[in-house]
């Protein structure tokens, strides 16, 4: 188990290497000298303007400038907003806890609702309910998020005032995390009850099945303890990756119902061309959607013993 | 594997087309068929848009803003007069044109990287595998943001930045079914005869591949749609006066309570046409996934 982690931490270094490179690369397509891209519109004195050359490098050959910037990324230096001339990093912590409450929420929404509905789905093959919840995790699959949300807005905010369309409220509540919640859950819940659905489907054609039913076990024990458990992998794998895909996956979201989270800072500092905070907000979530696949992995391994046997294989 | 690249080769034999087979499979998808329906007709929107919309859809009115639905205008007006299923007509046009022109930039890229590496091996493979990893380790929405505050909206950069996400999934599973087409002996063969690289990958290699490629085609065509109308209604799209569905869902969003309709045909539209190409795209994946076709048949005979 230590050794595959320690490979799978060996392999991430390469892509965070170039992660940052390709961030680092975007500032370069910029037309005009980064270090005025990087001051903003704001008037500057020439002496800003030579700082700013020097603490990038300007007068370095690229490769230097590129060491200058990912040194300064280790130390947790991501540089300055140019809007509100915070650091990047402290501000990007500051909203990771609206983005992760509202992606826990929304992941909980849909294993809530996807994994019952697949289950029964794959029990009672082409049933009603099964037909149903199909057309259903359809519709989920392509209905626009975006569109979900304004009418959920128009609906239970301007119609009938049940819930507030935005903001996450002074202090905090659960009123303002209901709508976001929900419109980001129902997409991933189609998509983790249509995988649940399938997955049951082949692991209930397994001879084990077919056994634990000869034997005399009820339905019950044998649905959820041998063909939901191993119907259960691939659905941790497409949760694992949903977490991260449920961060990214907020930017229109948040950005509707003004959710202060990463993904609707980053927005905000596209519009404004606040680039130094573009690319904090960029690096980060791209590091944590690398460290949680990582995790996912590990899960997975752990969930499944085969892929020990597998990977021994390889090697031998 | 081998199972599947049995039934793969064995396929062609049974019948003169496997395409008249699958047409046939294709045919019994009641959903698949309503999803083939769906897009059909929203592509013939898009192609006879001018011939269809009543009117000029960038044509502002100053006189005729927020008219109620009527005869001469069947939606109303929107904001700026200008006739509202005239640019949902419209609309179609550059959704569809940035979605299949994604799906096709992402599709060819895609696949070549695929095919060089999985027919290569080696370090050009390591090398392109671990450039791809990269790519994949970004999130797509906020790279597209950073690309698009760096080279500014367009169409070009639209469509640039909603093929480049797709791209690794592309190659990835082009590679995966190249590594296993090419222990087939007819390759072999082929190599023994002198055939050049270029001709097995072209000859040999591609059309083993087709399968798996059309499948995800088809279904990252309702997803670029999605994309292209998510980046549109963040205001990262093409210009705001070029009627596309996200642009209009974003105009109309302002005056939700007193015109929803502004905000609801274009939303309705965008998930008709998702849905159409998503209920193809799985019924396409039913019938050429060898997978699919084994548990169906597990699933008949217990």
């Amino acid at each position: 188990m230590i050794v595959y982690l320690l490979k799978r931490l060996a392999q991430l270094v390469p892509v965070l290497f170039g992660c940052s490179l390709v961030v680092f690369l975007s500032l370069q397509l910029l037309p005009g000298d980064a270090a005025q891209v990087l001051l903003g519109d704001r008037e500057f004195n020439q002496t800003d303007y030579l700082a700013m050359r020097e603490y990038l490098g300007l007068d370095e050959p690229v490769y230097m400038q590129y060491y200058k910037y990912l040194a300064n990324v280790v130390q947790g230096d991501f540089g300055r907003s140019v809007r509100t001339h915070e650091k990047v990093l402290p501000a990007i912590l500051d909203r990771f806890p609206a983005s992760l409450t509202l992606a826990a929420a929304a992941l909980l929404i849909a294993l809530i609702i996807g994994i019952p509905i697949g289950i029964l789905s794959a029990v009672k093959p082409y049933s009603r309910l099964d037909q149903g919840s199909m057309i259903g995790a359809l519709l989920g699959v392509s209905m626009p998020s975006f569109w979900l949300a304004l009418m959920l807005i128009l609906l239970f905010s301007l119609y009938l005032d049940w819930l507030p369309a935005s903001g996450r409220g002074i202090p905090p509540d659960l009123k303002h995390l209901v709508l976001p919640a929900f419109v980001l859950g129902s997409a991933y819940a189609a998509t983790i009850c249509r995988l649940t659905r399938s997955c049951m489907l082949e692991v209930l054609n397994y001879d084990f099945v077919r056994t634990a039913r000869a034997k005399g076990l009820r339905e019950m024990f044998v649905i959820n303890k041998h063909a939901f458990r191993n119907a259960l992998i691939p659905v941790v794998t497409e949760v694992g990756i949903s977490i991260v895909g449920l961060i990214e996956g907020s930017t229109v979201i948040e950005v509707v119902f003004a959710w202060p989270g990463i993904a609707r800072l980053a927005f905000q500092a596209a519009q404004y061309r606040d680039y130094p905070m573009l690319q904090g907000c960029v690096l980060t979530v791209a590091i944590l959607f690398v460290v949680v696949n990582l995790i996912v992995d590990a899960l997975y391994y752990y969930l499944d013993p085969r892929i020990k046997f597998a990977g021994a294989g390889h090697e031998g | 594997m081998k199972a599947e690249a049995a039934l793969a080769s064995t396929a062609p034999a049974r019948s003169h087309s496997p395409w008249r087979n699958y047409w046939r499979q294709f045919r019994q998808n009641g959903l698949g068929l309503c999803g083939f329906a769906i897009s059909a007709l929203i592509t013939a929107l898009a192609i006879f848009a001018p011939v269809i919309a009543p009117y000029d859809p960038i044509q502002v009115n100053a006189d005729k803003i927020f008219e109620a639905r009527s005869w001469s205008h069947w939606l109303g007006t929107d904001e700026l007069g200008r006739d509202f299923l005239s640019r949902l007509i419209h609309g179609a046009r550059i959704s569809f044109f940035v979605g299949i022109v994604a799906v096709a930039f992402k599709t060819v890229v895609g696949t070549f990287i695929g095919l060089v590496t999985g027919y290569f091996e080696g370090v050009v493979d390591s090398l392109l595998m671990r450039c791809l990893d990269v790519l994949y380790a970004f999130p797509r929405t906020l790279l597209a943001l950073l690309i698009l505050a760096v080279v500014g909206p367009s169409i070009p950069a639209l469509i640039f930045v909603i093929g480049l996400g797709g791209i690794p999934q592309f190659a990835r599973i082009v590679r995966g079914a190249v590594l296993s087409a090419k222990q087939n002996e007819y390759i072999v063969a082929a190599r023994s005869l002198g055939a050049t690289s270029t001709r097995i990958l072209w000859r040999y290699l591609l059309p083993n591949v087709l399968a798996p490629i059309l499948i995800l085609s088809s279904l990252s065509l309702a997803r670029a749609i999605t994309a292209e109308a998510g980046l549109s209604f963040l205001g990262l799209g093409v210009d705001p006066t070029l009627p596309t569905w996200g642009g209009m869902l974003r105009a109309g969003s302002p005056y939700l309570r007193l015109h929803p309709h502004l905000a609801v045909f274009p939303g309705l539209l965008i998930m008709l046409a998702v849905l159409g190409f998503n209920a193809m795209g799985d019924a396409i994946r039913d019938i050429l996934d060898p997978r699919m076709l084994n548990r169906v048949r597990g699933g008949r005979t217990t």
